[in-house]
């Protein structure tokens, strides 16, 4: 019985540590197809997005769900002028992949002490409360509930866009197969303003739920740092699909893994080494990710 | 010299070298001609372990090298050069030749910093012999200057001058003269050829122009669609009866 | 403000930036390995020595068991490195990194925890010995061990071996189609550039007093990215130009606001200003100050 109860609620814990990941990761995974290159500083949009919706709420006073999608558009706003102020400049100039990959490495810690600056050594809390409810022997609250919601819609908004619109199918062309799309008449630039600025909003979206369930500090971002990784790689660059397994699965792992560790006496820091290892076990042996796995009837990946 | 039988490549379904044999006896200049896309150059990146090949086997000097990764195969003597020449654009031209060579002492990190006397003396002699080989290609004027000051054709000269920096048992060159124009084509080979009668070569050369197979070379292996469909010497092939067919892909 | 006592302590800091940046020369700017974890190993150093000290270990057994071990460490993370592409290595260098600060500040029995070890003894007693002379005893240690280190990259670097690793960088097929063990010659590199580091990071502990997991951060790996790029990456005497560079500005700026009173955190303007640095110099000059030379064997 309680066993039970409590197996209930360790996949709840999961499913809803999955949907962060995920909504976070697919930004990165999208991002890192297209510029063929790791974004360090995604993480940072994740604590940015918060932050953002945490003015709206408790400084504006708009309360917390209507800054919620707020925060989201203004996080996409922020990530779309990062690429056209920093990447694509360097693009222009034939950056090379090491120097891109160092540009948004100096982007992030850029942006995340100028934060540390802003905010000052503490924790924020919104103002808005979720209680948890029991219900039988299982804890619930809205938040979660939401999260889970949030997840959902966004993979089921997804799927619509990219396979259902014109502009998902240019964005999936582009990524694929760059020469191709362009010679079809396919604007790469505002596509790639558009993968920025979906990217923000997710990740800005999934950091707001995120810092509400814990609490909010500029550190927001680097708790997600090697998860949204793990999450990238295990389920293959580039893929949605392989972002929502990955997610779920590290996840679920956290999840279930912090039960017999914290039988035997480890803290539950430990977790972060579930990522860790996924993340080295996923670039030694299927490098190409989960997806690759799945797309026996597709040549690329998704 | 070197001996294959039965070689098969697959890349997915697909057989770029199906079940090929033939062989190279020493001191003898051989051909591989074919349309394009009929498998000459995974031919030749099978041999050199740059893949593995599926079935079949190669054998070298009586040994069993069908699976030897590129640097055993360099080992054993075997030189390949490339269609595109794949130089280092970050050394100088001299530098590129010296790399090239055989057991250099230095290229242990531990002699390098202790055994610096015997280091520097290789280097010494490796260098008059990148001077000799500078001389022998006609590019000594560029010995310190960087490959990106040199032509397309100037390039193909400096792969082939790594290739005999090796001392090379067999020489592997994928067409030596692809891409650059006639007169230093011809060039090339002249120098091409004076050196390989003066060592002594083995050569196993990738070649579209039959002009040039013709006067160079002692016997030709015709690929197409991943076999060999025709063999003999340069005339035999050339003035073969289904030779056109084979070539304009009938 | 500006005393003799603060240069000495900002060349002190330098020499030692400068090792850890060489390491970094040895690692990306020769051999083309983007290594996002450079501050584990420095940290690693650091962590070593404090610990072996702080239990009555002599300072020299600390430094050496310190080299040691990041050797080794670097030899087993060159395992699966050296085999991965570019991006995904960098990502396991950033991720391990940043692993090992998380555990660390997380476990108060290892090493004391988010609080670190403190009361590291220093290598000379400061009670007896006149500031001033002191910080030049430092400098001098510090000098040697980058002279040291100096050296000997040279000579690995102006050889058929430093040829090798240049060829990695380019082409690594090519290498290895003209013989060359390109496994064992990136394996070398890794872990030698990671005792480098290590080493940098004891004297650092020594010198400081005091560890904490801190030291493994992103931004730490950054600052000394920077250094290497500014300075020159595909160089040996890059190092210390590029640390002797982003330290005086760093510090440069600190002066500049304690002058005009800015409330600002000196630790956050230093990582920001990295970030800064960061993009500009890879905007605009990626190839740093001091260009790459021809290698010189004889």
């Amino acid at each position: 019985m309680i066993f039970d109860a409590s197996l209930i609620q360790t996949l709840l814990n999961g499913v809803i540590t999955g949907s962060i990941y995920f909504m976070v990761s697919i930004g990165l995974t999208l991002q890192y197809q297209l510029m063929k290159f790791p974004n360090l500083t995604h993480a940072e949009l994740f604590t940015i997005g918060a932050f953002i919706t945490y003015i709206f709420a408790d400084i504006v006073g708009l309360g917390y769900w209507f800054s919620l999608p707020i925060g989201a558009v203004l996080t996409g706003g922020v990530a779309a002028l990062i690429y056209l102020i920093v990447f694509k400049q360097l693009i222009k100039r034939g950056a090379s992949l090491s120097h891109l990959i160092i540009a948004a490495a100096g982007m992030g810690i850029l942006l995340r002490y100028a934060l540390w600056e802003a905010a000052g050594r503490r924790s924020y809390f919104y103002s808005e409360f979720f209680t948890p409810y029991d219900i039988g022997s299982i804890r619930l609250s809205v938040l979660w509930i939401a999260i889970i919601i949030v997840a959902a819609l966004t993979t089921l908004m997804l799927f619509l866009l990219f396979t259902k619109t014109m502009l998902g199918k240019a964005v999936r062309g582009l990524s694929s197969n760059p020469l191709l799309a362009r010679v079809s008449g396919i604007d790469a630039d505002k596509m790639t303003i558009l993968v920025w600025f979906l990217s923000g909003v997710l990740a800005g979206l999934a950091g707001s739920l995120r810092a509400a369930d814990t609490r909010l500090t500029p550190e927001l971002g680097v708790e997600v740092l090697i998860p949204m990784f793990a999450v990238t790689v295990l389920g293959g660059i580039g893929s949605v699909s392989g972002a929502f397994m990955g997610a779920y699965i590290l996840g679920l792992a956290e999840s279930f893994g912090v039960v017999p560790l914290s039988s035997l006496g480890f803290p539950t820091e430990y977790k972060a080494l579930t990522a860790f290892a996924a993340l080295v076990i996923t670039i030694l042996i299927l490098p190409t990710g989960l997806s690759s796995l799945l797309s026996k009837e597709r040549t690329r990946r998704d | 010299m070197l001996k294959a039988t039965n070689l098969e490549l697959r890349f997915g379904g697909f057989r770029v070298v199906d079940r090929v044999s033939f062989t190279i006896r020493a001191a003898k200049t051989y051909a591989l001609i074919g349309p394009n896309g009929s498998g000459k150059t995974s031919l030749f990146n099978a041999i050199t372990g740059v893949y593995k090949p599926q079935g079949g086997k190669i054998f070298f000097r009586g040994k069993d090298i069908t699976s030897y990764a590129p640097h055993r195969v360099y080992r054993e003597g075997i030189v390949r050069t490339f269609q595109y020449p794949k130089v280092f654009y970050k050394m100088t031209i001299i530098d590129n030749l010296i790399f090239a060579a055989r057991n250099q002492v230095g290229d242990n990190p531990v002699s390098a910093v202790f055994q610096r006397g015997k280091v520097k003396e290789q280097e010494r002699n490796l260098k008059k012999k990148a001077l000799d080989v500078l001389d022998k290609i006609g590019l000594t004027k560029y010995a310190e200057s960087y490959p990106s000051e040199l032509s397309g054709g100037q390039l193909k000269l400096l792969e082939l001058g790594r290739a005999l920096m090796t001392d090379p048992k067999l020489l592997m060159l994928d067409e030596p003269a692809a891409g650059i124009n006639p007169i230093l084509a011809t060039q090339l080979f002249k120098i091409l050829r004076r050196i390989r009668d003066e060592e002594n070569l083995t050569i196993f050369l990738i070649e579209h122009r039959l002009e040039i197979v013709r006067e160079f070379v002692d016997w030709v292996y015709v690929m197409r669609s991943g076999k060999i469909v025709l063999e003999g010497s340069p005339n035999e092939v050339l003035y073969d009866k289904n030779f056109l067919e084979i070539y304009t892909g009938g | 403000m500006i005393s003799i006592e603060f240069i000495l302590d900002t060349l002190v800091l330098t020499v030692l930036f400068a090792i850890v940046t060489l390491s970094l020369n040895l690692k990306y700017g020769y051999t083309g390995l983007l290594d996002f974890g450079k501050a584990a190993f420095f940290a690693t150093g650091a962590y070593v020595s404090g610990l072996m000290t702080t239990n009555s270990y002599p300072p020299i057994l600390g430094i050496l068991t310190a080299i040691v071990i990041a050797a080794l460490m670097g030899l087993l993370i060159s395992i699966p490195a050296i085999r991965v592409r570019s991006d995904y290595l960098a990502i396991i260098t950033l991720v391990f990194s940043e692993t090992i600060r998380i555990i660390l500040k997380n476990e108060s029995w290892i090493a004391g925890g988010v609080l670190g070890i403190r009361g590291i003894p220093p290598l000379i007693d400061p009670r007896t010995t006149p500031y001033q002379m002191y910080l030049l005893t430092h400098l001098l240690i510090a000098l040697m061990l980058y002279m040291v280190f100096f050296t000997v990259s040279w000579l690995l670097t102006n050889s058929p071996f430093g040829r090798i690793l240049k060829a990695i960088r380019e082409d690594e097929i090519a290498s290895a189609m003209y013989g060359k063990n390109n496994t064992l010659a990136k394996a070398f590199v890794f872990s030698f550039s990671c005792a480098m580091a290590a080493s940098a990071g004891s004297l650092y502990a020594h010198y400081v007093g005091f560890v904490s997991p801190d030291l493994f951060v992103l931004a730490i790996t950054l600052q000394v990215w920077i250094m290497s790029i500014i300075g020159g990456p595909s160089t040996i005497s890059g190092s210390f130009i590029g640390a002797l560079t982003v330290l005086t500005i760093a510090r440069g700026t600190r002066i500049i606001k304690d002058y005009l009173n800015l409330p600002i955190d000196p630790n956050n303007t230093m990582f920001i200003l990295t970030g800064i640095l960061l993009i500009i110099t890879i905007m605009f000059r990626p190839t740093g100050l001091v260009k790459e030379g021809k290698i010189k064997v004889v």
